[in-house]
């Protein structure tokens, strides 16, 4: 009895998005993405309703931006994790053949993704259930039975609302994903906001400008030695400097420098003589999984470590795996300094670095042989190894140019093994150093935010290439 | 200047001011920076020189060019753009509001006790000592007595002592950048403390902005852009010429179809009286037989019969008074982009009686697309002297002995720009095979090469002094197949596509049909000029279906291939129509099994008929696009090009 079978009862009642007519056309897909931008971003300002404080640890801190794209205490709290979440662990277990699933028969594909949805909306109550009961709003007993149940249906409603825009993005009505879209326009508002906040903070040393640009201008028009108000607008550390700004920009175009290297491989038909195509394989292979399986992982671990660290702080196997110590007296978060998850985490500054070259290197080598690996094993699930390929090419009737000797699978096998490993730990080492160049955002989040950004510009060029009107001219 | 902070977050006017001008510095510094630039490079003297040469020399080409040039001219130097506005505005703006930030008393520097003590960030214990003790004397209240601002420079300079040499007020200021202690940190937003008091008209302005203006700001340009396409011809006016196009290729009725297009709607005068004149002068000449036999596809309007009549009076060569020349060139502007459109109007006709022949559906007719040049040419142009150009200048001079020498230069001027084509065509062949002949449904390329030739000047200038605007030569070229009438691959050549001899080289690619002979024109066409049109003809046989009979491995073991599983699949051939149809050779290639060889007979029974695969054309993109967006929430997750392939495939057929 197949899995899958289970979820036909429940096809009924999900909501879903009803396929387009025909085509859209471009501009329209453009309107329908703006929108459901545009809804993100409001829903990201909305507070929710019922909250008594939000003053304790955030557990997610770390992952907030790659995983989520979501704000602290606001509707979007859940963000895009459900379908995130759901989405990998289906491809998981599909290409793990726990669940058999075959991509080419039509009713077999409804039903699978009518499993991720409701997979997803399970996520999404369960985590809006976890997260009111574990005090993140203030305790349960403060909260009241009342404000519980509408927090908890504040965050499924806004959960259901998320997964709908992502399918209404992917069933043809808008461009790309809702998650590349909400991850990469978060990362955008933190750049932009980081600039330009017209926020001022006085901690004492009179009034500073939060936003680089704005404190350059500030300081150089107040301070006597304009050199040192330069400087100070390049490297001051409390707030974000001028540095930040240029070191996120050499990142973004070293990043789109690497997206460009790729190999073409020529195919031609092999029912039809004369068919020229070329398949190209990229060196991101895999593009940005790998970061983000890495995050998710690590993410995962300092959940578990900091949950087990705060119950039971004496117990050795606990301290192994992680000590944490909270950063301030006013704040709450805290940070790792003792056991594993010390060992995975990032030196903060690179007199950090030095001062404790082991955590240095054990964080670099985790960081890069995680990627390697994770991009390595991610091919064989997600139905990009060779020998997936190679299928493809043959039910497509396709074949590599030339090359009569070896079997198809053998020359993918030179390039793809090779791309993926080598992609993601090129994706290790860009994200170290947008870490080191203090870009702003994370190194994680820039780089994702550039990957996706490319991804758009290319379907852009894509959409405006294949523009029905006029279509006579080269 | 308002300082108001509740419990929360406060309103600072002067950080304001500076915000302000901070955004506006970052629009308005880069843009003048640009502007200036652009002004001190100036025009490019020596091209202009060197165009304005290559001209053809004709009087009234060199009116034109004169006309066109100090057109360009005014639009360069005019001073009070928008543009030009905003950043002179700025700019004033900017100024003001330094002005007013100066003046602010409560605006300082981060404190800084170096800069209070004004010593250097490396003088030593002793120099500090004495800047303190130098400076607090000067500054002292006892000795400036009613000075509120000494005695306030007073407790900054003591401050700055005790952040430099107390040991606490030392660690103090390291730690929390003020001697005395850890301050309340305050946060402050750079915004207008009058927003403070008006707070609900903010949201209400704030909000209305977002829900009303900006919703209706996008509805308003999508409405502005969406009846038009990509080259801003009115979605009207393609529609009008697809049903044009599809009921006649008559010349008379393309050139009714050019005057109709909704672009000339405005110009409806409706004053019958006025083109009274007009209509009687075409009525008497030659131009009556054309204007009767005119059939229109839409209800007549005034703006049609007046364009009508004006443009036959133009090809016809009839003389236009003062009164409709402006309204022939606002016509004759848009020639290029409505004879474009009506070639592509042509394209999408579907030709389902070619469907044997090429085993699928082709577009269009070639004697239409050929009419719709060939209406771009006769407005262009009204002349047609190839054989006369053909002669050298004495033996012109000859025949023209009675032209004034101004005429005589004008004429010569128009000969010298005449251009003289010759196609090479090669035959057609498979590119990358060992096998290079034309099979059935080959994709077969055919490479040509068009030399244009004039005696003078380039193809940027051609001698179109009847068109208002610069107009570059531009060719097409047209492969067809003469018996069915069908244009298999067009292709548009501008100047910049010649080398520096005149001569373009280029594929052209179709697909081959069923087998047989066949005999193909490639023809040239100039849009500029009648009667400099070229053409060549091609003959060539295809061959039966070409069989491959390659053996490809695809794996190296029969494990990988996971042979049960895809076996199993060729048996439910009935069941997916999504699958390629080319399955049934799927079958040969793979070979074996009672399910293969099955499939094996059926294939040869049903012969030619299956190059059609049952499936409309239409058919296979649908499917094809639904694998395709499965592939992309795919793509998504694997985060590959997985579904290239079925991409590539898919663009070159």
């Amino acid at each position: 009895m197949r899995v899958l079978n289970l979820v036909k009862p429940f096809m009924g009642i999900l909501p879903e998005i009803e396929q387009p007519g025909k085509t859209v056309p471009f501009k329209e897909k453009v309107l329908w993405t703006s929108i459901t931008l545009f809804i993100y971003l409001v829903c990201c300002q909305i507070p929710l309703y019922g909250v008594v404080n939000t003053k304790s640890s955030d557990p997610f801190y770390f992952m907030r931006v790659v995983l989520a794209a979501s704000n602290r205490g606001t509707l979007m709290e859940l963000g895009i994790s459900p379908i995130v979440t759901s989405s990998l662990i289906m491809q998981l277990l599909a290409g793990v053949k726990i669940i058999e699933v075959d991509q080419s028969v039509q009713e077999d594909r409804v039903l699978f993704s009518g499993a991720q949805k409701l997979f997803g909306l399970v996520i999404c109550l369960v985590e809006a259930i976890v997260y009111t009961l574990s005090g993140m709003y203030g305790e349960a007993s403060a909260l009241g039975v009342g404000n519980i149940i509408l927090i908890i249906t504040q965050l499924f409603v806004a959960g259901v609302v998320v997964l709908l825009l992502d399918e209404l993005l992917q069933k043809g009505y808008g461009m790309g994903s809702a998650i590349s879209l909400f991850i990469a326009t978060n990362i955008c508002e933190t750049v932009m906001w980081q600039a330009l906040s017209p926020t001022t903070i006085n901690i004492g040393r009179g009034v500073e400008f939060e936003g680089a640009l704005i404190a350059m201008f500030h300081l150089l028009l107040t301070r006597k030695d304009k050199p040192q108000a330069l400087q100070s607008a390049l490297f001051r550390t409390e707030l974000p400097n001028v540095s930040n700004l240029v070191s996120t920009v050499v990142v973004f175009a070293i990043v789109i420098y690497f997206q460009g290297f790729r190999i073409d491989l020529p195919v031609k038909s092999q029912n039809v003589r004369g068919y020229q195509g070329s398949y190209p394989i990229k060196l991101f292979y895999t593009s940005n999984t790998p970061i983000i399986l890495q995050s998710a992982l690590v993410s995962n671990l300092y959940f578990l470590s900091q949950l087990l660290y705060s119950r039971y702080p004496e117990n050795f196997i606990v301290n192994l795996l992680g000590v944490w110590h909270t950063i301030s007296e006013e704040s709450t978060q805290m940070y790792p300094v003792g056991g594993l998850a010390y060992y995975i985490s990032r030196p903060a500054t690179i007199q950090g670095a030095i001062a404790d070259p082991i955590r240095a290197v054990s964080y670099l080598v985790f960081m890069l042989g995680a990627c390697g690996l994770f991009s390595k094993l991610w091919i064989e699930v997600s139905g990009s190894s060779a020998r997936d390929v190679a299928r493809q090419l043959r039910d497509q009737n396709m074949t590599i140019k030339g090359h009569r000797e070896q079997s198809v699978v053998k020359e993918l096998n030179r390039y793809i093994p090779t791309a993926a490993a080598f992609g993601g730990i090129c994706i290790g080492i860009l994200t170290i150093m947008a870490d080191t160049l203090n870009a702003i955002g994370s190194g994680t989040g820039i780089l994702l935010a550039v990957t996706i950004i490319y991804e758009y510009f290319e379907i852009f060029a894509k959409e405006r290439q294949n523009d029905p009107s006029l279509s006579l001219f080269k | 200047m308002g300082t108001k902070s509740d419990a929360g977050v406060g309103y600072d006017d002067a950080s304001f001011y500076l915000f302000a001008m901070a955004m506006l510095s970052l629009v308005t510094v880069p843009w003048t920076i640009v502007k200036i630039w652009r002004l001190v490079k100036g025009r490019d003297q020596e091209e202009e020189r060197e165009n304005l040469r290559q001209h053809c020399g004709c009087r009234r080409c060199q009116e034109k060019a004169q006309a066109i040039a100090k057109q360009k001219k005014k639009s360069y130097n005019t001073w009070a753009r928008p543009s030009n506005i905003f950043v002179f505005v700025s700019w004033i703006l900017i100024i003001l509001l330094l002005r007013e930030i100066r003046k602010s008393p409560s605006f300082k520097a981060p404190f800084d006790p170096f800069e209070i003590l004004e010593i250097s960030k490396s003088a030593s214990d002793k120099e500090i000592k004495g800047a303190y003790r130098r400076l607090s004397k000067l500054t002292h209240p006892d000795r400036n007595p009613n000075n509120p601002e000494a005695a306030e420079r007073f407790m900054q300079i003591t401050k700055a002592h005790q952040a430099l040499t107390d040991a606490v007020g030392k660690e103090n200021y390291q730690k929390y950048g003020n001697p005395d202690g850890p301050m309340r940190s305050s946060i402050n937003l750079a915004l207008p403390s009058v927003m403070e008091d008006h707070g609900n008209l903010i949201l209400m302005i704030y909000l209305s902005s977002l829900i009303v203006v900006l919703p209706a700001f996008v509805v308003l340009w999508w409405r502005s852009n969406s009846d038009k396409l990509a080259t801003s011809i009115s979605v009207n006016t393609y529609r009008y010429f697809l049903v044009v196009l599809h009921a006649s290729g008559r010349w008379r009725d393309l050139l009714a179809a050019f005057a109709s297009a909704f672009e000339f709607e405005h110009m409806g005068v409706n004053n019958p009286r006025k083109f009274a004149p007009l209509r009687d002068a075409v009525r008497k000449s030659g131009a009556e037989a054309d204007l009767k036999q005119i059939r229109l596809y839409m209800d007549v309007k005034p703006y049609l019969s007046e364009n009508i009549l004006i443009l036959l009076a133009y090809t016809h060569r009839l003389g236009i008074d003062e009164e409709f020349l402006s309204r022939l060139e606002d016509l004759l502007g848009w020639t290029e982009g409505l004879v474009v459109a009506m070639a592509d109007a042509n394209r999408e006709e579907p030709r389902q009686d070619c469907y044997r022949t090429y085993g699928r559906t082709v577009f269009g007719r070639t004697r239409k697309i050929m009419s719709a040049v060939f209406l771009g040419q006769c407005l262009a142009q009204v002349r047609n002297v190839h054989d006369f150009v053909a002669l050298d200048i004495d033996a012109r001079k000859k025949i023209l002995r009675n032209f004034s020498d101004d005429e005589f230069l004008d004429v010569n001027e128009f000969c010298l720009h005449f251009p003289t084509a010759t196609l090479k065509v090669a035959a057609p062949k498979v590119e990358d095979e060992i096998d290079s002949s034309v099979h059935e449904i080959d994709k077969a390329d055919v490479e040509v090469t068009l030399t244009v030739k004039r005696g003078a000047g380039t193809g940027r200038f051609p001698c179109v002094p009847n068109l208002p605007d610069e107009k570059q030569e531009v060719w097409w070229v047209i492969l067809d197949d003469k018996k069915h009438d069908v244009p298999l691959a067009i292709k548009r050549l501008k100047p910049k596509d010649f080398d520096a001899e005149g001569n373009a080289t280029f594929k052209l690619d179709f697909v081959a049909g069923i087998r047989g002979k066949y005999e193909y024109v490639v023809h040239a066409l100039c849009d500029c000029y009648v009667g400099a049109d070229v053409y060549s003809n091609i003959k060539f046989t295809v061959e039966p279906k070409f069989e491959n009979t390659d053996s490809l491995k695809y794996f190296d073991t029969d494990d990988e291939s996971d042979y049960e599983e895809y076996n199993a699949e060729v048996e439910d051939g009935d069941e997916e129509e999504e699958t390629d149809s080319d399955e049934n050779e799927d079958g040969e290639a793979a070979g074996g099994g009672p399910a293969g060889a099955v499939q094996q007979e059926s294939s040869e029974k049903e012969g030619i008929d299956e190059l059609s695969s049952a499936e409309e054309e239409d058919d296979d993109e649908d499917d094809e696009d639904d694998v395709d967006e499965e592939d992309e929430r795919e793509n998504r997750k694997r985060g590959t090009n997985g579904s290239q392939t079925t991409s590539a495939v898919t663009e070159d057929i």
